[in-house]
């Protein structure tokens, strides 16, 4: 799924199925072309910082949307939401939180946060799919990023 | 005589002249009158001469008018004329009365006729269009000379009819002059007449004057004459009548010097100035003479008699009577005397009084004992005891109003009677002994007995006895004072009898009780108090109560008692008392202090009531108190820790089953979306009714989810606009139901309390559930309104849908329970669960109604009714 480009979309989702049925809602909407995968927090926050295995890469070719699952191991997503928050390199970058929860505790926890977007996903696969284009959309070709470099 | 013939001429006279001067007025206006109405006549023919030459000059104006354009309108003149000249003419003719007039007339009229006839003829040619002919005879000038004569013939007349108007105003002028000097001189005869006869009437009245004048004083010197006659006659009279009265007055000084030293002497003048008196006199009123001399009696008023006493005491003798009396006087250092006086009248040569001679003896010692014994005899009568005098033989002497009263027996009936009358037959021996004792000179007092009433009933008395004695000290009789106490002894009887009911009632009642003085000295316990403690009555009085107190408690009684005495307060408290068995029993003790008018206290009562079992009571609930709170606590922890455990687990169960059923439904689709083809119809609905339950189950998860919510969330309370809340509502379900016709009606909804986000949940679920039911209907009628309904308001959502069969109305609210089936309609049964419970947080109610088929109505209130 990588692709030698510039990543235009951070995926963080550590559920194998619900991985799939993502990237098969993205493929469908014609946004698969630019997206970084990461497992947990820790890969995600590698993939930000240009550390570990994406030492090569730089911080400013960020991307243009992170769809993150509050529900992660090792690091978890509130956790990673506030890292990016919290440095300026990385603070501008729109951050979405899809997740299951609708929990209003984790919702206000994340906007306190600084989160872009909370998305529940929804059970039905139509409707999910239907708002992960929406959002692919949305973030990718509507919404105007500052200019980097 | 000659002066009434004259005036009689005189009078005949001025009538006479009146009569002429009406006379001649008369006349005057009736030749007057006639002028005038001459005048108006000639007035009137001079108008109708006038009259006819006009309308001659018209008719022909009319004419011309007519030959000129052949218009008819121009002849009305000319036709008017024609038919009425003849007649005009006649008129003139009977009013004239001159014939030089009447000749002018007579020559007038042809002249008219014929000038008719040539006005007629030219009108005729014209009317036959013969202008020319009408030219030529214009021309001819016939009309015009005939209208020229006929002028002239009237102008003659005018003018002799004026002339001889002319001719009679002049004689009028000079009618009337005359009558002006006749009406002058007349009235001047007439002044002059007036005058001489007011001239001799004057001098008539005066010659009459003189006359009498004359006469009278011819009389009055008559009567002069006379009574200087009288006059001399009359002294020599008085002359000897002086020698006599020399005479008497000396006799009289003479017995005066012997009455002045006897008595008080005044002499006052007829108006009652004191003209002499006598040193005796001086002496008792203490002025001396000079002040007393031209004073009248009003210098020694006491003030103690009545007006009308001294008004009697002069009309007696300004009438020329002696009067008797006693009265009393004012000395000059302000005190009193009493004088028994004589007043004589001295009359004069007239009869009438001229000096008052007042003769007195002072009788004050006597009249001071007179009042002090009124005084005495006024106690005795007005007294409402019984005061008796009898003699040493019990013989009634005297017997006052209160005897009367008491007794029942009048003073004349007793007096003179025996005393034993009184005494019932069982006592008599009584008197006797009390004669005895007071014929010793010894008093018997206050001694209770019974005597008898006039009517036979007897009497409860108090007798007291003391010995009346004569100036010499022997005891010559008795004095008895008698007071009936029937009163006092029925108040006695009363009191006793009180006492004894009071004493049954305290000895049965249940507590203890007792009474103090009001020192604190216990004299009296009732029977309770002796039974529970054992004791007797010697080892409790006063303050022997002490020794069944427990030593322990004794010392703050001993505080509180003695404060509650000194201070006159009401004493509570609660102690243990031994009991005869040696064991305590808690008493609540309370003295009340009984207090007289004056709010000092005179007895204390006071109870002891035995509270053990409600002692022990008390201390029982509040165990049970304590150990019912703690047990509360201790479930309220374990409620919360259930709570919580609840909350986690629902919440771990909803979240984390969402997952593997989205992928379900997920994959379901993408089998069908990339493999469908392959699938035979049968492995496509698998995979459909695979997707479906997956979606149900999430519906159910969430559902599920949002009903343990519930339980958790604050209710944050505020003021709820409802109607414009159920618009937003309808806005946001409205969407998929487009398909169908849906009618809903929202009526006026007031605005409602409680928590929005939850609110708006209820109204979302009924409404949904209204939508969805109602989906079989070909019109769906929503109905959304409120009713105020036991002091609450009560919203509704009724529809027309299929409704539900009351019996099962119990399932209703259960959570998952379902009244339909899936396949008609979808649903989770949570819905209505969680209106429930939302409305029930809120303190209100749901309720429902319907029938099978017939559409169900959904009420809730969101709040507790007020009102059954």
């Amino acid at each position: 799924m990588n692709s030698t480009a510039a990543p235009e979309l951070l995926l963080v989702e550590d559920n194998d199925l619900d991985l799939e049925l993502t990237l098969r809602a993205l493929r469908q909407a014609k946004l698969a072309n630019h997206i970084q995968v990461a497992r947990d927090g820790v890969e995600a926050l590698e993939f930000l910082f240009c550390e570990g295995p994406h030492a090569g890469r730089r911080i400013a070719d960020a991307p243009k949307v992170i769809l993150l699952d509050l529900k992660l191991p090792r690091v978890d997503g509130l956790e990673v939401l506030k890292r990016i928050k919290a440095d300026p390199r990385t603070s501008t970058i729109p951050v979405v939180m899809l997740t299951s929860s609708k929990e209003q505790r984790d919702v206000l926890t994340s906007y306190q946060t600084g989160v872009n977007a909370y998305i529940v996903k929804p059970v039905s696969f139509e409707r999910f799919s239907t708002a992960v284009r929406d959002l692919g959309l949305f973030w990718l070709l509507l919404n105007e990023r500052p200019a980097t470099g | 005589m000659k002066t009434a013939h004259k005036v009689s001429v005189l009078i005949a006279s001025a009538a006479l002249l009146l009569a002429l001067g009406v006379a001649v007025t008369f006349w005057a206006f009736i030749r007057i009158e006639r002028a005038a109405a001459a005048r108006e006549e000639v007035f009137g023919i001079l108008n109708r001469a006038d009259d006819l030459l006009s309308a001659l000059k018209d008719a022909e104006t009319g004419q011309r008018g007519f030959l000129l354009t052949g218009d008819e309108a121009f002849l009305e003149p000319y036709l008017s004329v024609r038919d009425n000249v003849t007649g005009h003419l006649r008129e003139l003719r009977q009013l004239t009365r001159i014939e030089a007039a009447q000749n002018h007339l007579a020559t007038v009229a042809p002249l008219i006729d014929a000038k008719l006839v040539e006005l007629a003829g030219l009108v005729a040619l014209r009317r036959q269009n013969d202008l020319a002919a009408v030219t030529a005879r214009v021309g001819g000038g016939e009309g015009k000379r005939l209208m020229d004569a006929i002028r002239a013939e009237m102008k003659a007349f005018t003018q002799i009819e004026g002339a001889a108007l002319a001719e009679r105003e002049a004689q009028f002028q000079s009618d009337l002059s005359r009558l002006f000097v006749v009406i002058v001189v007349a009235s001047v005869v007439a002044v002059l007449f007036a005058l001489g006869f007011a001239y001799s009437v004057q001098r008539e009245m005066q010659r009459r004057l003189g006359e009498v004048v004359h006469r009278e004083t011819e009389r009055l010197l008559g009567l002069q004459q006379e009574s200087n006659r009288l006059l001399g006659e009359a002294n020599a009279r008085l002359q000897e009548r002086e020698r006599a009265l020399t005479t008497s007055l000396k006799e009289n000084g003479d017995l005066k010097t012997a009455l002045d030293e006897h008595a008080i002497v005044a002499i006052t003048d007829a108006k009652g100035r004191i003209t002499s008196v006598n040193d005796k006199f001086c002496a008792i009123s203490q002025y001396t003479r000079a002040e007393l001399l031209g004073q009248d009696h009003r210098l020694i008023n006491s003030g103690h008699h009545a007006k009308e006493f001294f008004a009697g005491l002069w009309s007696t003798i300004t009438a020329g009577r002696v009067w008797h009396g006693e009265i009393k006087n004012r000395a000059k250092d302000g005190s009193f005397y009493w004088v028994d006086t004589t007043l004589v009248p001295f009359l004069g040569a007239d009869g009438q009084p001229a000096q008052y001679v007042a003769i007195r003896a002072d009788i004050t010692a006597r009249k001071n004992h007179e009042a002090a014994a009124a005084r005495l005899a006024a106690i005795v009568t007005s007294s409402d005891d019984a005061i008796i005098g009898k003699t040493l033989q019990g013989v009634v002497t005297s017997w006052n109003p209160g005897a009367e009263k008491t007794f029942g027996y009048l003073a004349r009936e007793m007096e003179g009677q025996s005393i034993t009358r009184l005494i019932p037959p069982d006592r008599q021996a009584e008197e006797t002994d009390i004669l005895d004792r007071i014929g010793r000179g010894e008093s018997v007092r206050h001694f209770d007995t019974v005597r008898l009433h006039q009517d036979g009933h007897a009497i409860d008395v108090s007798v007291t006895v003391s010995p009346i004695r004569d100036a010499a000290g022997r005891v010559m009789g008795a004095s008895k004072v008698v007071r009936d106490i029937s009163e006092r002894i029925r108040a006695e009887a009363a009191v006793r009898e009180g006492e004894e009911r009071f004493q049954n009632m305290a000895n049965s009642m249940s507590q203890l009780a007792w009474i103090a003085r009001a020192d604190g000295f216990i004299f009296w316990y009732n029977r309770r108090w002796y039974e529970y403690t054992g004791k007797t009555p010697a080892e409790m009085e006063g303050w022997g109560w002490q020794s069944v107190q427990d030593p322990r408690i004794l010392p703050e009684v001993m505080v509180k008692w003695p404060a509650a005495i000194a201070a006159g307060t009401r004493f509570e408290m609660e102690f243990p008392l031994r009991g005869a068995d040696g064991s305590f029993r808690m008493f609540l003790t309370r003295g009340e202090p009984l207090k007289d008018s004056t709010g000092r206290v005179v007895q204390w009562f006071g109870t002891n009531t035995d509270v053990t079992a409600l002692k022990q009571a008390e201390a029982d609930v509040r165990l049970l108190n304590a150990e019912l709170e703690q047990r509360v606590a201790e479930r309220t922890a374990e409620l919360l820790a259930a709570n919580k455990e609840l909350e986690s687990f629902s919440y771990t169960v909803s979240h984390d089953l969402r997952g593997p059923v989205r992928a379900i439904d997920g994959f379901s689709h993408a089998a069908m979306e990339d493999f469908g083809t392959l699938l035979p119809d049968e492995g496509r609905r698998y995979l459909r009714i695979i997707r479906e339950s997956a979606l149900r189950m999430g519906a159910l998860i969430d559902d599920l989810l949002a009903f343990a919510q519930l339980g958790r969330q604050d209710l944050t309370k505020q003021a709820i606009d409802t109607a414009d809340l159920v618009r937003t509502v309808l806005e946001e379900l409205g969407s998929p139901w487009t398909e169908r016709e849906v009618a809903v009606r929202v009526d006026a909804l007031p605005v409602s309390f409680g928590d929005p986000a939850l609110v708006k949940q209820v109204w979302i679920n009924l409404l949904s559930n209204a939508l969805k039911y109602t989906g079989k209907r070909a019109r769906a009628e929503i109905e959304i309104g409120s009713t105020r309904r036991g002091g609450v308001d009560t919203f509704f959502v009724r529809d027309n849908g299929s409704g539900f069969d009351l019996r099962y109305a119990g399932k209703l609210f259960g959570v998952f329970q379902r009244l339909h089936r899936d396949q008609d309609f979808e649903g989770t049964g949570v819905g209505l669960a969680i209106v429930h419970r939302i409305v029930l947080r809120h303190g209100g109610r749901v309720w429902a109604d319907a029938a099978v088929d017939r559409g169900a109505t959904f009420f809730f209130t969101l709040e507790k009714d007020t009102q059954p």
